[in-house]
């Protein structure tokens, strides 16, 4: 009997969406420097990016945060969406092929540079660009946390989970 | 920290029964409105019209207090900030570069109610329709059902997920663990937690992809002569006269503010 419904990654997409709401709403680390605080969304999505290519993290990352943003900033929900979406596909694409340093530099790179150049653009379409330059700081450091985190945790997980490198090859 | 994501508030009005395509395309005409009509005027008696429908329709009003006090910060901000990047007509104070002017402080005041506008038009959506509802309004706009199925599995999944993480967080900070010190030292410290997390959630997805399988998702729906059929539900959406009606209204005033933009705006 054949499908058409690829279950597996539908599961997928569906559980790395909830973990990366998840992430995003709760774990949240404090910066005392600046009385704010980092949350790890966006290490989810990077880690989803690494872990099972640019589709799964398209969608993931897309969904996950504009489900967040409904908690509190509805307004955003739709940017999110596109801006993370993005940042995911960005991160999947670049290093589906192969991962080596340089490959990891600019998906780091380019991943932050998605998130801050897109909510700036929102944000001044959206609330002006006086609140949005504001924000240019706390989302160029909440980007560049999402590469710091989110490679390292990618590389944990294969060593830990060895059933993970079949799985990414699967849904890339 | 419980973060249910369901903003449904049960009511028996006839805003809560409206068809939820119906709400869909009056939040999108709402968004319209508020940025193609960029007058405070328009901007506060599309807000207070929101605020009445709600109320007018068993919101409780601690429910929007909640949604304004969300937005607080974000509007103080626009309010402080952005007279002073967009400066025009008459100066009110000059303070070295920096001038706050009429005009300025107008394009705040627009900013501010529009921004509240989008995020009280989402809110009247999500306050008065319920999640299943919601789901199956994008299915039947066309989104197909297995995308439809991928994000009420994402809501359905995340309570399971978050108390994953609480419990994994506790029983790390039973043996000790503390994130502390600088934030690279902070972002390494969490990675024990964030491992054991994935591992969870990835295992999580495993069993929820046999069960699925296990109940024939994805097979071709087939006769047993070999005869496709359509998918069924169990319940449907339907068009009543009131979601014509209403439907018929929103798309008028649609097409009235177009109307007057073409018109009179060029």
């Amino acid at each position: 009997m054949s499908r058409n419904v690829d279950i597996g990654r539908m599961t997928l997409i569906a559980l790395m969406g909830a973990l990366i709401f998840v992430l995003t709403v709760l774990a949240r680390i404090p910066i005392p420097a600046t009385n704010g605080y980092v949350h790890l969304g966006d290490a989810a999505i990077t880690f989803t990016a690494y872990a099972f290519g640019p589709w799964v993290a398209l969608f993931a990352g897309g969904m996950g945060t504009a489900m967040a943003d409904m908690l509190g900033y509805p307004q955003w929900a739709v940017f999110s969406l596109v801006i993370h979406g993005a940042q995911g596909l960005a991160i999947g694409w670049l290093v589906q092929k192969r991962i080596n340093t340089l490959t990891v530099l600019l998906s780091v790179v380019i991943g932050a540079a998605i998130v801050v150049a897109g909510y700036f653009a929102a944000g001044t379409f959206l609330v002006g660009v006086g609140a949005a330059t504001l924000e240019l700081l706390p989302n160029t450091l909440q980007g560049i946390s999402g590469g710091l985190i989110g490679v390292p945790l990618y590389l944990a997980v294969r060593r830990a989970y060895p059933p993970l490198e079949a799985r990414s090859r699967r849904n890339a | 920290m419980s973060v249910a994501l369901d903003f449904y508030v049960h009511r028996e009005s006839w805003l809560h029964r409206l068809d939820p395509r119906v709400k869909l395309w009056g939040m999108l005409v709402g968004f319209a409105t508020a940025f193609l009509l960029p007058s405070l005027i328009v901007q506060g008696v599309l807000l207070l019209g929101l605020h009445l429908l709600l109320l007018g329709n068993g919101i409780p009003w601690r429910v929007l207090r909640g949604l304004w006090r969300q937005m607080a910060l974000l509007i103080v901000l626009i309010l402080v900030l952005q007279p002073f990047f967009a400066p025009s007509g008459d100066v009110l104070v000059a303070v070295g570069p920096l001038r706050l002017t009429v005009g300025g402080l107008v394009q705040a005041g627009l900013f501010a109610t529009r921004t509240l506008a989008i995020a009280f038009c989402v809110g009247a959506l999500l306050f008065t329709t319920d999640q299943r509802a919601l789901v199956q309004a994008f299915v039947r706009l066309g989104l197909p059902y297995t995308w439809g199925l991928t994000f009420s599995l994402t809501l359905r999944f995340l309570p399971a997920i978050q108390q994953l993480f609480v419990t994994v967080r506790e029983a790390q900070a039973a043996r000790g663990w503390v994130a502390e010190g600088n934030l690279f030292r902070r972002f390494r410290e969490y990675l024990p937690v964030l491992v054991a997390v994935i591992i969870g959630t990835l295992r999580m997805s495993d069993r929820l992809t046999l069960a699925l399988a296990a109940r024939g998702m994805g097979a071709p729906a087939q006769t047993p002569d070999s005869v496709s059929v359509q998918r069924t539900v169990w319940r449907d959406l339907r068009m009543r006269s009131t979601d014509w009606l209403v439907f018929t209204g929103i798309t008028l005033g649609l097409l009235a503010i177009s109307f007057w933009l073409f018109a009179f705006k060029g």
